[in-house]
C-alpha cells in the first residue's frame, strides 16, 4: 500500500470513528454502552477523531516524520507492515458499531453475573440519602435497593407506594407468586453491568415471560429473609411497557 | 507485478467487505437473525471501546505534544541519576501526568525515544494509573478517607519503584525495549522538530495532531484486540463461575485479580466497580483489584508488548502479581480494615 492510500484510509477511518461515536450519541444508542457521566467525554473524543481525521486527510503530503526511521530499512519495513494491520484491527469497531443493531443487556446476562437485592456497590458520597428524599413512588428499583441498604430503619417504608419499572426475572429461589422486577446498573460500561431486583408479589407471576419490561405498582412491605431486611411490592398492577430509553440505571 | 498482486488484493479486500455488508444488511433488515451471543458480543466490545478510546486518545495526544515541544535535551536534565530517586520521580509523574492505564503507554513509549531511563519509565507506567488526581478523586468518591484508599496509593506506588529499581540494576537497560521503543542512540536530533524551531507553532500544533493519529492506530489496535478478548470471555464464562472459585483470605485474592484483568475497565472508575465486591469478598482481595488491575489487564498487557521485549513483559506480570498476592494475603490475615 502507498503511503498515500495509506494515509487517505487514515483519515477515512478517524471520520468514521468520530461519526459513530455522534451517531451512538444523538441516537441515545450512547445509553446502550456506558454510564452516562461519560458522555461529555465521548462525545469531545468523537470531536478529537473528526479533528485528527480531517488533518491527517488535509495534510497527508507534509506527515511529520517519525523517529522510527532512524532505525534502519529494516524496522521501517516492520512497521509498515504492522500499519497495514492496525488499519484493519481499527476497521472493526467501524464494522460492529454501523452493521450490527445495537441492543443493551437484559435480563438473560443475569444467568452469568447473578443478581443482588442489596446495593454495596453504591459510593460512600451517595450514602447521605439524596435519593431518599425523593418521593416514594418517584424511586426507581435502585433507589429502594439504596434505601433499604443505608436506612437505620428500613421499617419506615412499610406501606409506603413503589412505582417502578424494570425487566421481569423469575430466580429459583421464588415461590410461583412472586418474581423480580430488575435493572442492570453500569457503573463505567456494560462491562461491569450488574442486575439488582425487587421481589413482587403478583397472583400472575407465573404468566409473565422473562425479560420482559414490567411497570410495577404497589405498596412495599418489609421483609426478613435470611436475617436481612428486603423491600417486597405487594403489586397492585402489572402493566407490559416498553423497554426505557435508558435501559440501565446509573449509580 | 507486484502491483498485479495489490490490485487483486484491493479487489478481494473489497469483495469482502461488500460481502459482509450485504449479509449484515440482510441481518438487519430481519432476513437472518443475528445471534445473540454476536449482540452480547458487540455491546460488551463496544462498551469497552467506547470508554477507553477517549483516554487512549488523550495519551497519544499528551505523547504527541511530548514529542513536538520536549526536547530530550530538556528532558535530560530532569532526570535523576540515583536509581531510587529515579523509580521514585517516575512513579509520581503521574501526578502531573493524569494518564490512565491505556493513556500511559503510548507516553511512555515516546518519553523512552525521547531518552528516558527504562527503570524509570517502568515505575511510570506502572504506577501513573493509580497515582493521578483523577484515579485518587474516583477512588476517594468510592471509599473516602479510608485505608483502602491510602493502601492502594501506598502499595501502587510501593509495588512501583520495586519494580522500576529492580529494572534499574539491569546491566543493559535499553535491552528491556523493543527497538522501536528505544532512543536513537546517536545524530539522533538531524530530524527533530526541535531542531528546525523556525517551524511555526501552527505547524508544530498540526504535527502533535498528526503523530497522535499514527500513535492511534498502532496503540488502538492493541486497545481493539484486548477490547475484544474482554468480550468474548465475558460472553462465555460466566461470571458466576469465576465467583464460585471462593471468598476465602488467600482464593477471593486470586478471583479478584482475575476479574480485574477479564472486566479490563479503566483505572478511573474502577474503584466504583469493586463496591461491588465488598462484603462478599475480603478487604485484601479488593485491595488486589484495586492495584493490580490498573497494572495489568488483558488490553494493556497487549499493549506493553508494542514497547517492551516479550521478557520485560512477563516480569512485568509476574512482578506485581507476586507482590500484589504477598500484599493481600498479609493483610487478610494480620489485619482487619
Amino acid at each position: 500500500m502507498s503511503t498515500r492510500i495509506y494515509r487517505i484510509l487514515q483519515g477515512l477511518i478517524l471520520l468514521g470513528l468520530g461519526w459513530l461515536l455522534f451517531q451512538k450519541f444523538f441516537t441515545g444508542k450512547l445509553y446502550y454502552y456506558i454510564n452516562e457521566r461519560f458522555f461529555d467525554l465521548v462525545t469531545l473524543a468523537a470531536a478529537g477523531f473528526l479533528l485528527l481525521g480531517y488533518v491527517v486527510l488535509a495534510y497527508r503530503k507534509d506527515h511529520p516524520h517519525h523517529h522510527d526511521h532512524d532505525h534502519g530499512h529494516e524496522h521501517h519495513h516492520h512497521d509498515e507492515g504492522g500499519s497495514h494491520w492496525a488499519l484493519a484491527i481499527v476497521t472493526i469497531p467501524l464494522l460492529l458499531g454501523f452493521l450490527i443493531p445495537s441492543k443493551p443487556l437484559d435480563a438473560n446476562v443475569i444467568q452469568s453475573r447473578g443478581i443482588a437485592n442489596d446495593a454495596l456497590f453504591t459510593s460512600n458520597q451517595n450514602k447521605d440519602g439524596l435519593e431518599l428524599n425523593a418521593p416514594a413512588d418517584q424511586r426507581n428499583i435502585l433507589d429502594w435497593v439504596r434505601a433499604f441498604n443505608y436506612s437505620e430503619n428500613p421499617g419506615e417504608f412499610a406501606g409506603q407506594t413503589a412505582d417502578v419499572i424494570g425487566f421481569v426475572y423469575h430466580d429459583p429461589r421464588l415461590p410461583d407468586h412472586q418474581f423480580l422486577v430488575g435493572r442492570l446498573t453500569v457503573t463505567c460500561c456494560v462491562a461491569d453491568a450488574f442486575a439488582i431486583g425487587m421481589v413482587v408479589d403478583w397472583p400472575q407471576a407465573a404468566a409473565m415471560a422473562d425479560n420482559t419490561w414490567v411497570h410495577v405498582r404497589g405498596e412495599v412491605q418489609v421483609v426478613e429473609v435470611e436475617g436481612r431486611t428486603l423491600p417486597l411490592i405487594l403489586a397492585d398492577s402489572v402493566k407490559n411497557t416498553d423497554q426505557p430509553a435508558q435501559p440501565y440505571l446509573f449509580p | 507485478m507486484k502491483k498485479a498482486w495489490e490490485f487483486l488484493g484491493a479487489v478481494a479486500l473489497g469483495l469482502g467487505i461488500f460481502l459482509l455488508f450485504v449479509t449484515l444488511q440482510s441481518v438487519r433488515s430481519g432476513a437472518l437473525a443475528i445471534p445473540d451471543q454476536l449482540s452480547l458480543f458487540t455491546t460488551i466490545f463496544l462498551g469497552i471501546f467506547i470508554e477507553a478510546a477517549p483516554f487512549l486518545l488523550l495519551g497519544t495526544l499528551a505523547s504527541g505534544i511530548v514529542e513536538i515541544f520536549f526536547s530530550r535535551e530538556k528532558l535530560q536534565r530532569f532526570i535523576p541519576r540515583n536509581p531510587l530517586l529515579g523509580a521514585l520521580a517516575g512513579g509520581l509523574m503521574g501526578l502531573f501526568f493524569p494518564v490512565c492505564e491505556c493513556g500511559v503507554v503510548p507516553l511512555t513509549r515516546r518519553l523512552f525515544k525521547k531518552g528516558l531511563p527504562p527503570s524509570i519509565g517502568v515505575a511510570f507506567l506502572l504506577a501513573s494509573p493509580v497515582l493521578n488526581p483523577i484515579v485518587i478523586a474516583s477512588t476517594y468518591a468510592a471509599y473516602g478517607w479510608g485505608p483502602m484508599l491510602w493502601l492502594r496509593i501506598g502499595l501502587s506506588l510501593v509495588i512501583a519503584v520495586t519494580v522500576g529499581l529492580i529494572f534499574s540494576i539491569q546491566k543493559y537497560p535499553w535491552w528491556l525495549l523493543r527497538p522501536g521503543s528505544m532512543s536513537p542512540v546517536m545524530g539522533a536530533s538531524e530530524d527533530t522538530p526541535e531542531t528546525t524551531p523556525q517551524l511555526p507553532f501552527s505547524t508544530r500544533l498540526r504535527h502533535v495532531l498528526q503523530l497522535a493519529a499514527d500513535e492511534f492506530f498502532e496503540m488502538g489496535r492493541y486497545l481493539i484486540i484486548g477490547a475484544m478478548l474482554a468480550a468474548l470471555m465475558q460472553t462465555f464464562i460466566p461470571q458466576s463461575a469465576l465467583l464460585a472459585l471462593g471468598a476465602g483470605p488467600f482464593s477471593s485474592i486470586i478471583v479478584m485479580i482475575l476479574l480485574a484483568v477479564i472486566l479490563s475497565i479503566c483505572s478511573t472508575v474502577d474503584a466504583f466497580v469493586s463496591l461491588a465486591f465488598v462484603g462478599t469478598f475480603t478487604s485484601g482481595s479488593i485491595l488486589a483489584f484495586l492495584v493490580f488491575g490498573p497494572m495489568v489487564d488483558i488490553k494493556s498487557t497487549l499493549m506493553y508488548l508494542q514497547v517492551f521485549r516479550k521478557k520485560t513483559v512477563v516480569y512485568l506480570i509476574l512482578l506485581p502479581l507476586l507482590m500484589t498476592i504477598l500484599a493481600g494475603v498479609f493483610l487478610n490475615y494480620y489485619t482487619q480494615f
